[in-house]
């Protein structure tokens, strides 16, 4: 079991071609029943980016709605207010639960996690295959929901109008409550996986950063989604029985409701940044060449930012009849959560500082990422302090620093995940200019949107309404027209992506330069992985690949040592 | 070599689908394993894989013992039912708080939860009792408790079976004088009566459901990966060094038993 230095076994250097994963088999039944983590991972992305498609297809809707004061599609009152309520409440279940929650954990996690890790798989295959198919299960029942009639409660589930509220509440909840199980599985398989199976030499010091960050995420994922299960439960209970939980007329405590809610939704949010963080680690350090600056530290807070995002959900209930002494404390909880957020952000600026920096794609969207989430972050310590947030709970401004954080931050930071292992993932390469296009558009555009909002909220908006003041309407209209841009970005983004499947160009094992073990493998890897299992030293050690003009590729300069070569 | 497709894998009564939960592509390396035990003795030789989930598992892909990987997934999963029935108790608590309880229409619970509970708290001894057997190598004795804990626990859930029985006898009157005395009706069906405390008698008879269920419903599903876990022991697939199904039933029985005692201890307290 002593080191043999071997090459990585490539498709073409191999004297047995190995056939890579998406080749190995190509019945329908060996994807629908694979216990592959990167199919699983494919799998997870396409429904995730379908998901994607329907929630960005609603916001259009609702931007467009609010191009006029009156309105444009949904106008006169009552039944045409409740659809526009339909259509931002269905937009945001599909975004939160559907997308964010599992997109990056899930789809990039499950593709990544086993080949940063230099393993064959996870540690429960099955258990992957059955969280995936749960995660389908909850996505069916909340289609069914909409299809019947769709909720309009808010993707809060507020009680206790979502106890009055006359429409499928009971089918979508149960929905959710599937996608929350996928969500805690999934999390459990990672945990074990990074617990049992790192390799020889990967010590938990030497781990990619994205791993870091995938743990954190999975410790939320395990002890925090079944308090939403069992809150969900009981609201179903409720509404089945006619009960008094969460509902006043009844007995119950409505703010238990919101207690429970984003004891699990804070947490939950971090579901969403950390794994986004982790991923704007790994590209840093590739396109600046250099070692991740300060890796405990960025390591370390993400843990820290894991287990304080317990204990802030009562930010969401300033002014909801919280008592004023919680108050103060979830108020200093709060800021203290923006410390560790601030550490990261830091340690990429050292990152880069005097580092080769390449502005490829995937580094451009690492960038916005920085960019976007300091001022999501920066918004959310607004929030934050209880004063301001009296003023501002419930306006756009709430509205604007969500969308800074998690689509300017967990979106934009996915999509650079995705570009920066789309060749590692299909073997093809995007076209570079059309991605660095695509990107700049979207920065644009994103900014465009979510600014002008940041502003009428301050001035006082409210949120959740169909129409509004005419004095905001030059700001709404500024935001539609940055809502329209997103969408040719995103069009443009799906153009160039789908070309590159067909036509794109061969990738190489290693185009970026990066140094993790998933670039010590062919593009698109073999159904193992790797043909033996690597040995690692400390990881981000840019001195040891170079680039090789020949092939269009970097190279390790000494190969990576695996520990047994399987023949 | 020693295949543990089905074992008892994993016990979350709500993943049945995923029993077999170690499976790993051949050629995985054992090296990379960071505790070594005995168990590794069981490596299995690869043959060529397609990782794909057959019907009955996949002949192809064989299983692949983790060392420590089944145990850390039990206690996550612990982990994370330990925080479904935490975060059920809290909101029964904040609920019962805020109830005022008039005279009048009192509900006890049913003596039989005194039964159960002897019963569980038994079936925690003896399950116990099989992994010192195993552990000493004592296979009838092995067999022997796996089969009593298996008995008690079906015992567990027709006893609960039976409080539940009891008690709908009294959630029907209640329900009975709340329609009584109904004067409010609001949209949805809910009602507002004149006497606040029958409805919250009510309700607190529906908590005592959902949360009694919610636990038989974890303990059923602990009873399925038990069967499997008793009938490899008939079938003497274990042994000293070798237990994992049995360790595994262990601690998601124990943990049964302390969250019984919980829901027990404060539906008692607060009824
Ligand atoms: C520096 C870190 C952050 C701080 C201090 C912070 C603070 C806050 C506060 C105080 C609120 C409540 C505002 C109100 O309703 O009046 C809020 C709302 C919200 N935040 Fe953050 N936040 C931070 C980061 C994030 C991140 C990273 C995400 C998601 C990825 C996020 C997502 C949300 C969402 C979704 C809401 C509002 C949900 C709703 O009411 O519909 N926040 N934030
Ligand atoms: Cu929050």
């Amino acid at each position: 079991m002593t080191t043999t230095a071997v090459a990585p076994v490539s498709a073409e250097a191999s004297a047995a071609p190995v056939k890579n994963y998406l080749k190995q088999t190509t019945t329908i039944r060996s994807w629908l029943l694979t216990l592959d983590h990167k199919r699983i991972g494919v799998m997870y992305l396409i429904i995730s980016l379908l998901a994607f498609f329907i929630g960005g297809m609603l916001a259009e809707v609702i931007r467009t709605q609010l191009l006029t004061p009156s309105g444009l599609i949904f106008h006169g009152g009552g039944a045409a207010y409740r659809q526009y309520n339909q259509v931002f409440t269905l937009h945001g279940i599909i975004m939160v639960f559907m997308v964010l929650v599992p997109m990056t954990p899930a789809a990039i996690g499950n593709f990544t996690l086993p080949l940063l890790l230099g393993a064959k798989d996870v540690a429960f295959p099955r258990l992957n295959l059955f969280s995936f198919y749960l995660y389908v299960s909850g996505a069916v029942l909340a289609i069914l929901s909409t299809v019947l009639g769709a909720v309009d409660t808010g993707w809060t589930f507020y009680a206790p109008y979502s106890i009055d509220s006359n429409s499928y509440v009971v089918l979508m909840v149960a929905g959710i409550f599937l996608l929350g199980f996928s969500s805690i599985f999934t999390g459990l398989n990672f945990i074990v996986t990074i617990h049992k199976l790192r390799p020889r030499g990967m010590t938990w010091f030497r781990m990619p950063l994205f791993l870091w960050a995938t743990y954190a995420t999975s410790i939320i994922q395990v002890a925090a989604t079944p308090v939403i299960g069992v809150t969900l439960l009981l609201l179903i209970v409720e509404r089945v029985m006619g009960i008094g939980i969460f509902n006043s007329a009844l007995g119950g405590d409505p703010v238990l409701f919101q207690h429970f809610f984003w004891f699990y939704s804070h947490p939950a949010v971090y579901i969403m940044i950390l794994p986004a963080m982790g991923i704007v680690s790994e590209i840093i350090t590739t396109f600046s060449h250099k070692t991740i600056f300060g890796y405990r530290f960025i390591a370390m807070s993400s843990l820290a930012i894991a287990l304080i995002g317990f204990v802030v959900w009562g930010h969401h209930l300033f002014v909801n009849g919280q008592s004023a002494e919680l108050d103060a404390i979830f108020s200093f909880l709060t800021f203290l959560v923006a410390i560790p957020s601030a550490v990261k952000v830091f340690n990429w600026l050292a990152t880069m500082y005097k580092g080769a920096i390449d502005l490829k794609t995937p580094m451009l969207y690492a960038l916005s990422f920085i960019v976007l989430f300091t001022i999501g972050g920066f918004t959310g310590v607004v929030l934050g302090a209880l004063s301001t947030d009296v003023v501002l709970h419930d306006t756009y401004f709430v509205v604007a620093h969500f969308h800074y954080v998690m689509f300017g931050g967990a979106i934009i930071a996915f999509l650079g995940g995705l570009h920066y292992w789309w060749p590692k993932m299909t073997g093809r390469m995007y076209s570079e200019p059309w991605g660095k296009f695509a990107c700049g558009l979207l920065f644009i555009a994103f900014n465009l949107t979510f600014f002008p909002q940041l502003v009428v909220g301050a001035h006082g908006m409210p949120r959740r309404y169909a129409t509004y003041l005419p004095e905001y309407q030059s700001y709404m209209v500024v935001s539609t027209i940055g809502a329209y841009l997103q969408l040719i970005a995103f069009l443009t983004m799906a153009g160039y992506l789908l070309h590159s499947l067909f036509r794109g160009a061969k990738a190489p094992e290693n185009p970026w330069g990066g140094t993790t073990l998933e670039w010590t493998t062919s593009s698109p890897p073999p159904t193992e992985n790797f043909l033996g299992t690597p040995e690692v030293d400390v990881p981000y050690d840019y001195s040891l690949v170079e680039y090789d003009p020949a092939i269009g590729s970097y190279i390790r300069k000494e190969p990576v040592p695996f520990a047994e070569q399987a023949h | 070599m020693v295949n543990l497709r089905i074992a008892g894998q994993c016990l979350a009564p709500m993943c049945c689908a995923a029993y077999a939960c170690h499976v790993l592509a051949p050629g995985q390396d054992t090296s990379q394993v960071m505790s070594m035990t005995d168990e590794q003795a069981h490596t299995p030789a690869p043959p060529p894989d397609d990782k794909v989930l057959g019907l009955l598992g996949n002949k192809k892909a064989p299983a692949m013992h983790i060392p420590g990987a089944g145990n850390l997934g039990i206690a996550l999963l612990i982990v994370a039912l330990g925080m479904l029935f935490a975060a059920s108790l809290v909101s029964y608590l904040v609920v019962r708080y805020h109830m005022h309880l008039g005279p009048g229409a009192e509900i006890h619970l049913p003596p039989g939860l005194w039964v159960s509970t002897a019963i569980l708290l038994i079936s925690s001894g003896t399950i116990h009792w099989a992994l010192a057997a195993v552990r000493r190598d004592q296979e009838k004795m092995l067999r022997l408790a796996l089969a009593v804990t298996f008995a008690l626990g079906i015992a567990f859930l027709i006893m609960q079976t039976a409080n539940w029985l009891d008690l709908a006898a009294a959630m029907h009157r209640s329900l009975a004088a709340i329609h009584a005395q109904a004067d409010v009706l609001l949209p949805g069906g809910a009602i507002i009566p004149a006497d606040r405390s029958l409805v919250q008698h009510h309700d607190l008879l529906v908590l005592f459901y959902v949360f009694t269920i919610l636990h038989g419903l974890h303990v059923l599903g602990g009873l399925i990966p038990l069967a499997v876990v008793t009938l490899r022991a008939f079938s003497g697939r274990y042994s000293r060094n070798y237990h994992p199904g049995v360790r595994y039933s262990v601690m998601y029985w124990h943990f049964l038993d302390i969250v019984w005692l919980l829901i027990f201890a404060v539906l008692e307290l607060t009824f």
